[in-house]
């Protein structure tokens, strides 16, 4: 190991005279001129916007919304005056613009006069956007232009996130009122479908109660029919009993006058003469009666008169229990109830003909029972006579008592016939009316029914339809937000700002220092290594001249400038840490890395100097301007022309601010090992170029000994 | 042994460098045995260290043949360094003012190459190299013990005499076959310089050839080489061409 020993040696003559003590020194400390100076002017700017002066020109004059003040300009300033941002300084309008103009301000921010009022307009008819007036001079600073862009985007922002916030909250009160009233309805509906229902089962019930009825009112009018036909079948009876009746009377009238003049007249021959006369006559009578007994027979019976009477009498008790219920005890009597009276009364009409001819029939008293034992009488005697005939003569004076006797009694039986006829006629009549009225009723009923049919119907669709809007608004009601206070906030507070930006910056730089201190590291030791080999020879010339090993004068001369730059480092690296509270989230990588970086700088510097001595110098100088402006330091390196990315990644820079971007605020280690291979083949390729050119320049030229250019 | 191996003999013709102003010397004939003391003469800026350079490998020649030690030139430049050393040359081999006499020997003993004289060197102690300074020190009458300061007395503090006399000590430590001084007289009072030329003999004596650049050559010299400045040259090859 020889080289570190000749390294030493090279290190030592700075030890011999104070003025290259003070030269090594001051090449120690080179670096922070260029790292630390630079970084410390420019720490944490933005941490320091608070002591830029600038203007804030509040002309806003407020605004009354629904009775209240709104000053949104002086909370506006309020928030500003908080936040920090700037040194606000309230001015007029005026003095505003002028110090913009002359410098004294950086930027003036003005709040319009009607920003109130556009605010308010948002809940208006004509809303109108609010706008907060910036202006900026760039001839009194670019950057802060571009900072305060970012700055009144945020001010912007919470500004419009306070206006719309109210706004929202007007609207979810409105829609609360609104859910508070469907609700009203929804619930007016239910009781409206309640009520439904109880019509509809009384609809039901009026249905089968004119079912029953129509059904009364039927078997009355077949009753009623029946009853009509027999007393058209009692009134031809009648008719044909009164006519034979008069016939018998006739007959024993003729036969009791001559039976009287035969009596009268002492002229029994006359008697004895006629007496097959008076035989013949008394047969027809006895046939005559016969037939009037049977026709007697033919009259209704006294059971079924009475079936009728009952029939009708219960057809009409129902028919006015129904219209009792329906017109008579009902709130609004229905439209039928006039016909359904009429129907009644006809009903009523024909029950009482009904018992009048059932009393009629029921004996009649008892004229009509004694009848047919009359007849017989009547038809026996006549027989008798007959028989008698022959022998009349000698009982003429009974025979004219019994025929007297017969005579009065035939005539009583004709005038009987006669009032039965009479009144089998009217109760005919009175049928006929009560059957008209019982099929006018049974119409009617069956008109009732059908109607109440109808109605049912329509109250089921009623009942569902109810039943429907009742669902409907209940459901509209749920779906309608009914919010509280607390939701409300929260729901307002998401609508006016629906979108957030979850800004996180992983392995976060906390101030601009930071960030930057990647770039200016590899700056200021690059430059350390040039001027170092202002002081060091890039090779030792005794060296070459004794004809040295060429990797022996190469490590030899580069050896002694990586010391001075590791020291350059470490100082660096100090006063960053200590001096200005530079954070290391590696701190043994980045101190490891830094050596490296040294060691690699130093390498090719020495080439370019030992390669083409003077010049070299000034290409170390273009190099480096070429990686401070590829190497994307400041800016992305996107950013730069073309040029610039064509020549990034084949300069060391672009690697090294790279891999101490990862040392400094941590992240992924692949870069820094990437760093750390690239670095390494440039040092080992300067080192085999400098072997290289140290084994050339053991051959001297001409120009060698009388350059034409030094620096 | 390195040390006693002979000098080494030097022949060229016609020998000249061309730079980029034209010729720095041109037309040299040397001759000399090992061993000899050869002075090189001719005024400043006549291209006497470039023929230095040129006749220890250390620059290509541009016209003529040069033989040293048997190696032809400039075929075989390296070895020719290999068996030759510079000492002191204004702007290529001089001692640094800020290192003391022992640093130099030191240094110049680290700057040996490692694995001269074949195989055997391999075995060599490195002990030896420190003997070889010593011996090298006694060849040239330089006892550090003896300086201002001992060993630690700076280079640029040593006299004109002890300078030569570091030069040749650091040359000899290299074991050359050939040794090269460049203004071997200059500044020197005419005693200064008779001891100069003493030890130069002294030096040439013990082995190496010795090649000393003086502005005038002395009596002894084994061999003269007298170079001529660009204008003679010049002239000279008008004349040949003449």
């Amino acid at each position: 190991m020889r080289s570190p020993r000749l390294a030493a040696l090279e290190l030592r003559k700075f030890g011999r005279g104070a003025l290259p003590r003070a030269a090594l020194v001051a090449l120690l400390l080179l670096p922070l001129l260029y790292g630390a100076l630079y970084l410390w002017s420019f720490w944490d700017p933005y941490g320091r916007l608070d002591k830029v002066p600038v203007a804030l020109v509040n002309a806003d004059r407020g605004a009354t919304v629904d009775g209240k003040r709104l000053t949104a300009g002086d909370s506006i300033v309020d928030g500003l005056r908080d936040s920090r941002t700037f040194r606000w300084r309230e001015t007029g309008a005026e003095e505003a613009r002028k110090g913009l103009e002359d410098g004294t301000y950086y930027l003036s921010l003005t709040i319009p006069a009607d920003f109130s009022r556009r605010i308010a307009s948002s809940a208006g008819d004509s809303p109108e956007t609010g706008a907060l007036q910036v202006r900026t001079n760039d001839a009194n600073n670019y950057i802060v232009g571009s900072i305060s862009r970012t700055v009144f985007s945020e001010v912007r922002a919470a500004a419009s996130r306070k206006a719309s916030r109210s706004f929202y909250d007007r609207i979810f009160v409105s829609f609360s009122t609104l859910h508070g009233k469907t609700q009203e309805a929804a619930e007016g509906a239910d009781k409206l479908g309640d009520g439904i229902g109880t019509a509809r089962k009384g609809a039901g019930d009026l249905k089968d109660g004119l079912d029953k009825a129509a059904e009364g009112s039927g078997r009355l009018r077949s009753g009623v029919g029946e009853l009509y036909g027999g007393a058209g079948k009692l009134d031809d009876a009648s008719g044909r009993l009164a006519d034979g009746a008069g016939k018998v009377a006739a007959g024993t009238r003729k036969l009791a006058d001559r039976v009287n003049g035969a009596a009268a007249s002492p002229d029994a021959r006359y008697v004895k003469e006629h007496a097959r006369e008076i035989g013949e006559d008394a047969r027809k009578v006895a046939a005559e009666a016969r037939t009037l007994r049977r026709h007697l027979d033919d009259l209704p019976s006294a059971a079924t008169t009475a079936k009728l009477a009952r029939g009708s009498a219960a057809g009409a008790e129902v028919l006015g229990d129904s219209y009792a219920e329906l017109c008579e005890r009902a709130a609004e009597p229905p439209a039928f109830c006039p016909k359904l009276r009429k129907a009644l009364f006809a009903a009523r009409q024909s029950a009482l003909g009904a018992r009048e001819l059932d009393t009629l029939v029921q004996n009649r008293n008892g004229e009509l029972d004694a009848f047919p034992a009359k007849l017989d009488a009547l038809r026996s005697g006549a027989e008798k006579l007959r028989d008698k005939a022959p022998t009349l003569a000698s009982e003429i004076d009974a025979a004219v008592r019994d025929v007297n006797a017969l005579d009065s009694g035939a005539h009583r039986v004709a005038d009987g016939a006669g009032k039965l006829h009479d009144g089998a006629g009217k109760l005919r009549d009175g049928l006929g009316t009560a059957s008209k009225g019982a099929a006018g009723l049974d119409d009617g009923l069956g008109k009732l029914r059908d109607g109440a049919d109808r109605l049912q119907g329509g109250m089921v669709k009623l009942s569902d339809g109810s039943s429907k809007l009742a669902g409907g608004l209940h459901d509209g009601a749920k779906r309608i937000p009914d919010y509280g206070k607390d939701e409300r906030d929260a729901r307002t507070g998401v609508m006016a700002d629906p979108v957030g930006l979850a800004s996180r910056a992983t392995h976060k730089a906390p101030n601009y220092g930071t960030g930057f201190a990647p770039y200016f590291i590899p700056l200021s030791l690059w430059v350390g290594a040039m001027v170092a080999y202002m002081l060091f020879p890039p090779l030792n010339r005794r060296a070459l001249a004794a004809g040295a090993p060429a990797w022996r004068t190469a490590l030899a001369g580069w050896l002694p400038v990586v010391a001075v730059g590791v020291l350059q480092a470490a100082a660096l690296l100090a006063v960053l840490c200590w001096g200005l509270g530079l954070h290391l989230a590696r701190a043994a990588g980045t101190i490891g890395f830094l050596c490296l970086v040294t060691a690699s700088f130093a390498a090719i510097v020495q080439w370019l100097n030992a390669r083409f001595g003077p010049a070299g110098r000034i290409l170390v100088l273009m190099l480096l301007m070429l990686q401070l402006t590829s190497a994307g330091g400041t800016y992305p390196v996107q950013t730069s022309p073309g040029f610039f990315n064509a020549l990034h990644p084949f300069l060391p820079m672009s690697y090294v601010v790279d891999g101490l971007r990862h040392l400094i605020t941590g992240g992924d280690p692949a870069a820094v090992w990437r760093a750390c291979a690239v670095l390494a083949a440039f040092a080992a390729g300067a080192l085999a170029l400098t072997a290289w050119t140290a084994r050339r320049r053991q051959v001297w030229t001409v120009r060698d000994l009388h350059p034409e250019l030094s620096l | 042994m390195d040390r006693t191996s002979l000098g080494a003999a030097v022949a060229a013709r016609g020998l000249g460098v061309a730079g980029p102003r034209g010729w720095t010397f041109r037309a040299v004939d040397v001759a000399a045995a090992p061993g000899d003391l050869v002075a090189v003469e001719g005024p400043s800026g006549s291209g006497r260290t470039c023929l230095l350079l040129t006749l220890t490998g250390r620059m290509r020649p541009t016209a003529g043949t040069a033989e040293v030690g048997g190696l032809p030139l400039p075929r075989r430049m390296a070895a020719v360094r290999r068996i030759t050393a510079l000492a002191q040359i204004a702007g290529v081999c001089e001692p640094e003012g800020a290192l003391s006499v022992g640093e130099h020997l030191r240094e110049r003993v680290l700057l040996c190459r490692r694995f001269t004289g074949g195989p055997r060197a391999l075995f060599r102690p490195p002990a030896e190299a420190a003997e070889r300074a010593e011996a090298a020190l006694a060849t040239v009458g330089l006892d550090p013990d003896a300086l201002p300061a001992g060993p630690r007395t700076l280079a640029r503090d040593l006299g004109r005499p002890e300078s030569l006399r570091l030069s040749l000590a650091l040359a000899l430590i290299g074991g050359p076959r050939l040794i090269a001084v460049d203004d071997a007289d200059l500044k020197l009072g005419p005693a200064d310089r008779a001891d100069a030329w003493a030890l130069l003999r002294s030096v040439a004596a013990s082995g190496p050839t010795v090649l000393a650049v003086c502005g005038e050559a002395p009596e002894d010299a084994d061999a003269v080489v007298t170079t001529h400045g660009k204008e003679t040259a010049d002239a000279f090859a008008a004349a040949g061409r003449a």
